[in-house]
C-alpha cells in the first residue's frame, strides 16, 4: 500500500524537492533536471515491464533517521541484518569506518581519527558535496552519464544517499572501508550515488555489502558508482550483493585509471530477482591495469547478468576478468561483458575467463563478451566453459566419508574459491555461509 | 573380513567391464593380489566394494565383518573402515588440501584435533611420504603428477586408518622410488593395524614384491584362478592366455 504522504513520483517537483531539502548548489539541480529529461526520453523506449516497475517506485524518501555515530545507537533492525551476516560485534574495531544506509539516508559511523588526520575523507555523498565542492565540480558525473542507460538517468535525477571517499596522494589505507546498504521501506527506489577518488601513489579498499528483507512488491536498486584511480594508485571495490528476491538491481559502475594505476572490482552476487551489472575500467594511463573478479549464484526465479567492461585506451594496459557463475533451478546466470581496445592502446594484454557450473537441467548460462579490437598489436585471450557438477568428483569425496551434501558443497565452493579468496576473510566466511544456506 | 558372494555387476558407463558371479573371501590381516588382462573387470570389482553408484549390482551380496553392506552407501562403507584408492584420482579445483584432509580425518576419528595438532600429524606423515609440505595449501590433485596423486591417496588412507584396503593400480604412473615408499608404508600400516589389503596390479614384479598370502586372476569378468605366489611366477612367464 502506498502511503501518499511519503510517495514521490518521477516528476520535476520531486527533483526540486530533493534538491532543496539537501540545499544543493544550482549546478547540481541543473544536473538533476537534465538527467530527468534523459530519463523521460529513455523511459519512452523502455519495455512494458520496466515501465510498470518505474510507475510503482517511490523516487524519494525523506530522512527517516538522524545520523548517529556510535554502534550502540544504530537501530536494532540494522543490527539484526549484521547478525544474519554473522558480523561479530568485536569486529567493529577492525573496521576503518562504518556507514549504514537506512531509508535511503545514510547513518554514518565513526571514521577513525587516524584516517582523518591523513586527510582521508569518508562520508556520505551529501556532506561530501557540501564540504568539497571543487572535487565534485571536477569529478561528479564525469564517468557515468545520464544518457548511458535508463537507470543511470533515474539515478542522476533522484540520487540520494551513498558514499564519498577521498584519499589524498601518498596515503595507504590498509583496512577495508565498509559500507552496508539496505532497503528499509516499501517500494523504495534506492538511487545511491558513490564517488571515490584515489589520488597518486595511494591505495584503498572499499567494501559494500547488501542485504534486504522481503517485500511484497517490486523494489528497485539503481545505484551509480564512479571511481577515479590516480597515477600509480591502487583501488579495490568489493561488493557482496544479497538483495531479497524481489529486487531489481540495475547498477552502473565505472572507473577510470591513470598511468600505472590499478583498479579491481570484486563482485559477488547472491540475491535480487534480476541483476544487470557491468562494472567498467577505462584504462587511460600507460601501463594501467583493470581487473574484475566475479561470482554469481542464482536460483529459482533469478536472472543475473554480470560482467565487466574493459576499455583499453593507454599503451601497455592490461586487463583480467575471471567470472564464475553457479546456476540452479531454472535460473539464468550470464556473463555479459565488453572488451574494447582502442587504436592508441598498443601492446595491450587482456584476458577473459568465464566458467559456469550448472547444478541441474533447467539452469542456463551464456557467455556474451563483445570484443572490439582496433589495435592489432594486442594479446587477447578469451575462454568460456559451462559444465555440470561432475558426479565422479562428488562420488570420489563421498567414498572418503563425506555426505553427498558435503561433497557437493566442497566442489561448488572450490569452483568459486579463486574469487572468494580475494574477499576479506569475514566476508568470505559470510558468503560461504549464505550460499550453503541456499543450497540446502 | 570381506566376503563377496556370487556378485554380478556392470558399470553404467562401460557395459563391457561386466563382472560375473564373482565370489572371494578376504581374511583379516592378510594381503591379496588381484591380476588380470585389461578390461577383465578388476576395477569394476574395486568399485563394487566401494559401493560406486554407477555400478549396477544385479546379483549377489557383500558382507564386511559379517555385516551385509550391499545396501550401504559409499560414505557409510568408508566410515566402517573400507578404503578404496582410485586408479585415477580426480582433481578438485579450489578444494584446499589441508581443510579437506582435516575434514576426512574428523569423519573417521573421535578425538577432535585442533588445527595445530592436526597440522603436526599431517606434517609428519607427509614428510615420511616425501610429499612437500606446501602441498597442504594447494588444491586437491590440481597440477599433481601421477605419482603425487597416488601418494595423496596413500596419505588419505593413513589419515582414515582403514581396516580393509583396496588399491586399484597404485603402482601405475608411479616412479620406482615413489613406489618403494608407498609399498613400505603399506607394509607398516598392515603390520600395525592388521589390515586386510587387496592389491590390484598389472605387474608380476610388483606382485612378487608384495608377497601376498593369496592371489586371484580375473579374466572376462570371472575369477579364473586363485593360488599362492606360484601363480604370479606362471603369469610372469606365460601371461594370462593359458589360464
Amino acid at each position: 500500500m502506498k502511503d501518499m504522504k511519503l510517495y514521490n513520483p518521477a516528476t520535476k517537483k520531486t527533483v526540486e524537492k530533493i534538491s532543496s531539502a539537501k540545499n544543493e548548489p544550482e549546478w547540481i539541480l541543473e544536473y538533476r533536471l537534465n538527467s530527468l529529461k534523459k530519463f523521460e526520453a529513455l523511459r519512452n523506449k523502455a519495455t512494458p515491464m520496466e515501465k510498470k516497475l518505474l510507475k510503482q517506485i517511490n523516487y524519494y524518501k525523506d530522512p527517516a533517521a538522524k545520523k548517529k555515530n556510535k554502534w550502540e545507537d544504530i537501530p536494532a533492525e540494522i543490527k539484526e541484518t549484521f547478525d544474519v551476516l554473522g558480523l561479530p560485534q568485536a569486529e567493529k574495531d577492525f573496521l576503518a569506518g562504518i556507514e549504514t544506509q537506512y531509508n535511503s539516508e545514510a547513518i554514518y559511523g565513526s571514521l577513525k581519527r587516524r584516517l582523518g588526520k591523513k586527510g582521508v575523507v569518508f562520508t556520505n555523498i551529501e556532506k561530501g558535496l557540501k564540504n568539497h565542492p571543487a572535487l565534485f565540480k571536477r569529478y561528479f558525473g564525469k564517468l557515468v552519464k545520464p544518457e548511458n542507460n535508463l537507470y543511470a538517468a533515474a539515478n542522476g535525477a533522484f540520487w540520494s544517499g551513498g558514499s564519498f571517499l577521498y584519499v589524498p596522494s601518498n596515503t595507504q589505507i590498509k583496512l577495508p572501508l565498509q559500507a552496508y546498504f539496505r532497503i528499509g521501506a516499501l517500494n523504495l527506489g534506492q538511487f545511491e550515488r558513490t564517488l571515490i577518488i584515489v589520488e597518486k601513489d595511494s591505495s584503498a579498499h572499499y567494501v559494500e555489502g547488501c542485504t534486504a528483507p522481503s517485500f511484497s512488491e517490486e523494489a528497485l536498486h539503481a545505484g551509480v558508482v564512479e571511481v577515479f584511480v590516480g597515477e600509480n594508485a591502487h583501488m579495490r571495490y568489493t561488493t557482496i550483493q544479497n538483495w531479497s528476491k524481489n529486487v531489481q538491481n540495475m547498477v552502473t559502475k565505472k572507473s577510470s585509471v591513470e598511468r600505472k594505476g590499478r583498479m579491481s572490482w570484486v563482485d559477488t552476487n547472491l540475491g535480487s530477482k534480476e541483476t544487470m551489472k557491468y562494472p567498467s575500467c577505462y584504462l587511460r594511463g600507460e601501463g594501467s591495469f583493470g581487473e574484475m573478479l566475479s561470482v554469481t549464484y542464482s536460483t529459482k526465479g533469478q536472472k543475473i547478468n554480470a560482467g565487466a567492461r574493459m576499455i583499453h585506451e593507454g599503451m601497455g594496459t592490461k586487463s583480467r576478468v575471471i567470472s564464475r557463475s553457479i546456476a540452479r533451478k531454472g535460473s539464468e546466470a550470464n556473463y555479459v561483458g565488453e572488451l574494447r581496445v582502442e587504436a592508441s592502446a598498443k601492446n595491450t594484454k587482456a584476458q577473459i575467463r568465464c566458467d559456469s557450473l550448472l547444478l541441474d537441467e533447467g539452469a542456463k548460462s551464456k557467455s556474451l563478451p563483445k570484443l572490439e579490437i582496433k589495435c592489432g598489436r594486442s594479446k587477447i585471450e578469451h575462454e568460456a566453459s559451462a559444465t555440470k557438477l561432475d558426479e565422479e568428483r562428488v562420488n570420489y569425496l563421498i567414498s572418503r566419508g563425506l555426505t553427498e551434501m558435503e561433497a557437493r558443497n566442497a566442489i561448488i565452493q572450490g569452483f568459486i574459491e579463486p574469487v572468494i579468496r580475494e574477499l576479506p576473510l569475514e566476508y568470505a566466511l559470510e558468503f560461504n555461509k549464505l550460499m550453503e544456506s541456499q543450497i540446502k | 573380513m570381506l566376503k563377496i558372494e556370487n556378485v554380478t555387476a556392470r558399470p553404467q558407463d562401460d557395459p563391457s567391464a561386466i563382472i560375473k558371479n564373482v565370489s572371494i573371501n578376504l581374511e583379516k590381516n592378510k594381503i591379496y593380489v588381484l591380476m588380470g588382462p585389461n578390461g577383465s573387470g578388476k576395477s569394476t570389482l574395486a568399485k563394487v566394494i566401494e559401493g560406486d553408484p554407477k555400478i549396477i549390482l544385479t546379483e549377489g551380496s557383500l558382507a564386511y565383518k559379517k555385516i551385509d553392506i550391499t545396501p550401504k552407501e559409499p560414505n557409510e562403507r568408508s566410515l566402517m573402515g573400507i578404503f578404496i584408492s582410485r586408479q585415477n584420482p580426480p582433481q578438485i579445483s579450489g578444494l584446499n588440501v589441508f581443510s579437506y584432509l582435516k575434514l576426512i580425518y574428523g569423519k573417521h576419528h573421535k578425538n577432535n584435533l585442533s588445527p595445530g595438532e592436526f597440522s603436526k600429524l599431517l606434517d609428519s606423515e607427509m614428510n615420511k611420504l616425501q610429499l612437500p609440505l606446501h602441498f597442504k595449501e594447494r588444491y586437491l590433485n590440481e597440477g599433481f603428477s601421477g605419482g603425487e596423486r597416488k601418494k595423496m591417496e596413500i596419505l588419505q588412507m593413513l589419515l582414515i586408518d582403514p581396516e580393509l584396503i583396496v588399491l586399484d593400480e597404485i603402482d601405475s604412473g608411479v616412479d620406482i622410488d615413489s613406489l618403494k615408499t608407498i609399498l613400505r608404508f603399506l607394509k607398516q600400516h598392515h603390520k600395525r593395524k592388521k589390515s586386510t589389503i587387496l592389491f590390484i596390479t598389472h605387474s608380476p614384479e610388483v606382485a612378487l614384491k608384495i608377497n601376498p598370502y593369496k592371489m586371484f586372476v580375473m579374466k572376462e569378468g570371472r575369477i579364473v584362478a586363485e593360488n599362492g605366489k606360484i601363480l604370479i611366477e606362471r603369469i610372469k612367464n606365460e601371461g594370462y592366455e593359458t589360464l
